[in-house]
């Protein structure tokens, strides 16, 4: 950086430091707790950002338009931590691919770049033909970009020095599109928010959308600044940005819905929901923290994370030069992006980084520590200066750092920290030791799991909640974290693949996980709600035998059998009651889903033992697959009012056939699930079999909750409760044809007696 | 890429200022009513200036007679993208859906038979019985085209398997002569056609490269990219490209001397690039539309564009066209 500038700011960063950040220099009226509206956002505005929050959430189905390629199906699933608005684990890392060519050249493959992962009518997004250069990326968050979009290019350039000519080893230059300076994504690609929502929507979600329309664009809480002509150091007439960058694909796709799927007053929110989110408050100083903070100027930190640059409201203190640094090998991803090279990115601002970990572009950073011991490059000496300190100092650079906002919102999960037992409410009242250990395998169950904690190589979820959370923790998933299941299909004969029949989403190396090639069957697979399984669990074996008819011996035209494992075992849990207890069940879903290796116990079978990724094995003890078990055990189960002559429907069109009322040790257990496999499928269907659940048999659904636990189905090919209906075939024909003869009303009052279990 | 060049860019980024502009730019005619202006061509040495465009469904063509544009009838012609002839009675016309039409001055007469329904994006006439046009809708669905015509039919080239991938069309296409034709199109790509068999080449971009000219064999230059402007030169044994930030996305060029090289792009932006070390002057006029093409002859070079950033769901089309004089020594 040029050396004035960088006075200036020394000067600023004193003059913060010694006002505790009251001084009235600073933009005032925009700071405020994580996911909330600015403070100063007038009434207007605040039910626009209501609206635009909505539009976050909202869960897209493919009759919206979701796909026909998506890697998730709403907004805030990727902007959910530790509040919507903020970044997310791992788990929901995507990967960008390209094809480099004999001139150097390297072409976007995938979406506009982006590899999805699913495709809606093949289950899994292929890989691209071709593909040589893959990056990961991790969720960014959103809080304070309406200050950051206000800056003008001006106060952005005065810290650019991009030949280093101040010879302090840091040099700095902007990245640029369409003529102005970009300013948002990890290599600054994008210039505008507007921009940098268009293409994520089309990308990750397949959702189309027009640029805003001027007289639109014009409402915006930041309206687009007006720069010179030329943009950067032009003179003459001013103007906007006139154009939202994003990919061509923003504007259409060929799902069969019209474009475009997403409307522009819908479009119009969610911007404006952005641009109001309050930027990161920075916490009370403590003695710890001004140490930090003087320490940090000694590094030189502050030479790309400058403390603060000159806004229109005041100083922005969100610590970034918002410019591109060289950061070396260190973490070069290889990606150029228009003006960014392969290894320059972005000073990514701080603001509110103690509440929005993992860290860097791509999440390979669990800690703040470890995110500074990976910077290289230009910022190797200032790296080499922490490294230096004494325990206690680094302990002071990081206690400023999670001081910048956001840390008392800082959650392991998605469990807010003050969440007190009720907030995910357990079955029935529990002793204090009960208790405590309920809430102990909450947090395991809820807490993103590390790299060095045994998470991968491989793996769907860096947490159980990362696929559990619908509508509260412990839930059913949406279909962005859908289990992507393949095999090879022979007429009658399945071949799985050498390393199983899940095929993992991602890896901790910027890699597409394995996919056996010979697999011509793909299967994506929901995630069911674990709500109730504890009431489950206790149903004796007995009743749940007792329905079974595998040759439909009493011609009612419903053949249900029980699922007996290899191993003798009754199977109970998960699409194909493949799974006994709930103890298996947490041992299976930490291998298959986390990576995370478990130790041998007698009588159970499920669990990897051992991994590839260096952490010693077992990454998980027995204490604490057991905590995890007693959590779910214990997790309360839905319910509702029942309603008689919904049920009385429900019963007399053969649904209560198959999902059934079964008795439980304290009375009935209204789940409405037989816990039988079942052929409910067309004649078509062909799917990918397991232990001795033949691939075309699924176990009966439970229903309670079901109102909450969209989209429908193994696959999820149901975004309503009537498309499920009408999409039974096979034994359960008879009750659906029974459904479908019903008057309106009646239909009605049996998906309402459905949607209120 | 060449890396120097980002250097120099840089450089102007910072003084842009003191890069200059010309500044004679000025509206042709008041362009808001007459929808998209996509293309704009005349014979050298006379009056008429042809620019076509229209909207979605609607093409539209406007006639300079040496001192007003006026309205030409296109008939039902869909959006017209592009306009290259040989003389102001003989020129083609290519558009939306695969349309091709041949005009005479005063009418179009649509060809019957194209062997494609792509949009077509470029046209090129050599001769009368030597025609190029090229296209493709440039998603995955579509296919891109280049198509000829030899005196009595249209027919699709057939081309070699591209290196390159997910090329799903071709943007325009320029000839020196019959054995000297290049295409130019999504994602960098570029083939050449020396009479005999079509060759791809790679200018080291994968920017989308849209528009070309040259003045012979060895002086080709085209112009491209979406965000950032891009440029490509051929000097006749080599293509190289260089990204020319801070100037923003461009569509449309036309050079007479080979040297300086008149570009025209997004946000009204227009600008002189020199061939050989890709120093560019931008222009500043107070147009905020995107410039699609630029044309020049002795008495001027015109550019013409509309508000195509609104996309093709727009309600209302804007067009754009602008004029300067040109020197002799440009």
């Amino acid at each position: 950086m040029n050396l004035p500038t960088k006075l200036a700011l020394l000067f600023l960063l004193g003059l913060l430091s010694a006002c505790g950040g009251d001084d009235p220099t600073l933009a005032e009226g925009v700071f405020g707790p994580l996911g909330t509206a600015r403070p100063n956002a007038t009434e207007a505005e605040r039910t626009v950002f209501a609206r635009g929050e909505a539009v976050a959430l909202r869960r897209f189905t493919p009759e919206d338009g979701l796909g026909p390629n998506f890697n998730v199906t709403f907004c805030g699933g990727c902007h959910e931590k530790p509040v919507f608005g903020g970044s997310a684990g791992r788990y929901r890392n995507f990967l960008l691919v390209r094809q480099t060519l004999s001139d150097g050249s390297s072409v976007d493959l995938g979406e506009s770049g982006v590899l999805p992962q699913f495709n809606l009518e093949t289950g899994r997004r292929p890989t691209d033909e071709g593909a040589t250069d893959f990056a990961l990326r991790n969720p960014i968050p959103f809080f304070g970009v309406g200050l950051l979009a206000e800056l003008s290019e001006e106060v952005i350039l005065a810290n650019a020095d991009p030949n280093d000519d101040d010879g302090d080893g840091i040099s700095g230059r902007p990245n640029i599109d369409r003529g102005f300076i970009g300013r948002f994504g990890r290599k600054a690609q994008t210039v505008t928010i507007e921009g940098f929502i268009r293409g994520p929507l089309a990308n990750h979600l397949g959702i189309t959308s027009n640029p805003l329309p001027e007289a639109l664009r014009a409402q915006l809480p930041v309206p687009s600044p007006v720069f010179e002509r030329g943009g950067i150091g032009g003179a003459v007439i001013g103007r906007r940005f006139m154009q939202a960058a994003a990919p061509d694909a923003a504007i259409t796709d060929d799902d069969g819905i019209p474009d475009p799927e997403l409307s522009d007053q819908d479009l119009f929110d969610l911007v404006s929901w952005s641009m109001l989110l309050a930027a990161p408050e920075r916490a009370e100083p403590t003695e710890a923290t001004e140490r930090g903070e003087a320490l940090f100027e000694t590094l030189e930190c502050t030479a790309c994370h400058v403390p603060a640059l000159d806004g229109p409201r005041g100083f922005v203190p969100a610590l970034s030069d918002l410019l591109l640094h060289d950061m070396g090998p260190e973490l070069a991803d290889g990606f150029a992006f228009g003006e960014a090279s392969g290894s320059e990115f972005r000073t990514q601002p701080l603001w509110g980084v103690g509440a929005v970990g993992p860290y860097l572009h791509d999440g390979r950073a669990d800690t703040l520590a470890e995110a500074i011991r990976w910077h290289g490059g230009e910022a190797a000496a200032s790296r080499a200066r922490f490294d230096a300190l004494s325990d206690a100092e680094r302990g002071d650079v990081l206690a400023f750092l999670r001081s910048l906002g956001g840390e008392a919102q800082h959650t392991d999960g998605l469990v807010p920290p003050d969440a007190d037992l009720e907030a995910i409410p357990p079955s029935r009242a529990l002793s204090a030791d009960e208790a405590a250990r309920y809430l102990e395998g909450r947090a395991l169950f809820d807490q993103d799991t590390f790299g060095s904690e045994g998470l991968g190589p491989r793996f769907n979820g860096d947490s159980c909640r990362a696929c559990h959370f619908e509508p509260i923790v412990g839930g059913a998933g949406p279909g962005g974290v859908d289990v992507i299941r393949h095999d090879m299909v022979d007429g009658d004969a399945f071949v799985a693949p050498d390393f199983g029949t899940i095929a993992h989403r991602f890896e901790m190396a910027p890699v597409r996980p394995r996919f056996d090639a010979r697999a011509n069957l793909v299967e994506r697979r929901q995630t069911p709600s674990l709500l109730g399984l504890g009431l489950l669990e206790a149903i004796p074996e007995a009743a749940i035998l007792a329905g079974e008819d595998p040759l439909d011996a009493d011609e009612d035209g419903i053949a249900g059998v029980a699922h007996r494992l290899p191993d003798g075992r009754l199977g109970r849990f998960g699409w194909k009651a493949d799974v006994p207890s709930l103890h298996e069940f947490v041992r299976d879903a930490l291998g298959a889903e986390l990576g995370v290796t478990v130790p041998p116990e007698d009588g159970q079978s499920f669990g990897a033992a051992s991994d590839d990724d260096g952490v010693p094995d077992p990454e998980f003890d027995v204490d604490q697959i057991e905590s995890m078990r007693f959590f779910l055990a214990t997790l309360g189960a839905p319910g509702g009012a029942p309603d008689v002559a919904g049920e009385t429907l429900f019963a007399d069109t053969g649904c209560a056939d198959c999902h059934r009322t079964l008795e439980g040790p304290d009375g009935p257990v209204r789940a409405f699930t037989d816990l039988l496999l079942h052929d409910v499928q067309g004649d078509a269907f062909v799917g990918v079999p397991s232990a001795n659940a033949g691939g075309r048999l699924f176990r009966t659904a439970p229903l309670w909750g079901i109102a909450g636990t969209a989209p429908y189905w193994h696959d999820g090919r149901a975004s309503t409760l009537e498309d499920a209906i009408a999409a039974h075939e096979g034994t359960a024909s008879a009750a659906r044809q029974a459904f479908e003869a019903l008057s309106a009303e009646a239909r009605e009052r049996l998906l309402n007696f459905l949607s209120a279990l | 890429m060449v890396e120097t060049m980002r250097v120099l860019s840089f450089f102007c980024l910072l003084s842009l200022a003191a890069c200059g502009g010309d500044g004679d730019w000025s509206p042709a005619f008041d362009a808001d009513a007459r929808g998209w202006i996509l293309s704009v061509w005349g014979p050298d040495g006379g009056d008429a200036l042809f620019a076509v465009g229209g909207q979605p469904g609607a093409g539209a063509m406007t006639r300079f007679d040496g001192s007003d544009w006026n309205p030409v009838d296109v008939g039902g012609a869909p959006l017209l993208n592009w306009v290259h002839g040989l003389n102001e009675s003989d020129y083609v016309v290519v558009g939306d859906g695969g349309f091709i039409a041949r005009g005479n001055g005063t009418t179009l007469t649509p060809f019957s038979n194209v062997p494609t329904a792509e949009q077509l994006w470029g046209a090129w006439m050599n001769a009368a019985d030597d025609i190029w046009a090229v296209g493709g809708a440039g998603v995955d669905t579509s296919e891109a085209v280049v198509l000829h015509f030899d005196g009595r039919a249209w027919t699709k080239e057939t081309l070699p398997a591209l290196e390159r991938p997910n090329v799903f069309a071709f943007f325009k296409v320029w000839a020196s002569g019959p054995d000297d034709v290049i295409v130019v199109g999504q994602r960098g790509v570029i083939l050449r056609y020396d009479g005999s068999e079509w060759r791809e080449f790679g200018a080291g971009t994968s920017d989308d490269l849209i528009s070309l000219w040259g003045t012979g064999p060895d002086r080709v230059v085209a112009v491209g990219g979406r965000g950032n402007g891009v440029m490509a030169t051929w000097n006749g044994t080599e293509w190289r490209s260089v990204r020319l930030s801070p100037l923003a996305a461009l569509n449309g060029v036309w050079t007479r001397n080979g040297r300086d090289v008149h570009v025209a792009g997004i946000q009204g932006t227009l600008a002189v690039v020199d061939f050989d070390s890709f120093v560019f002057r931008e222009s500043f006029t107070d147009a905020t539309l995107d410039f699609h093409a630029i044309f020049g002859r002795s008495s001027g070079l015109t550019a013409v564009g509309g508000n195509l950033a609104a996309g093709t769901s727009a309600p209302i089309f804007n067009g754009l066209a602008w004029e300067r004089s040109l020197s002799s020594t440009e």
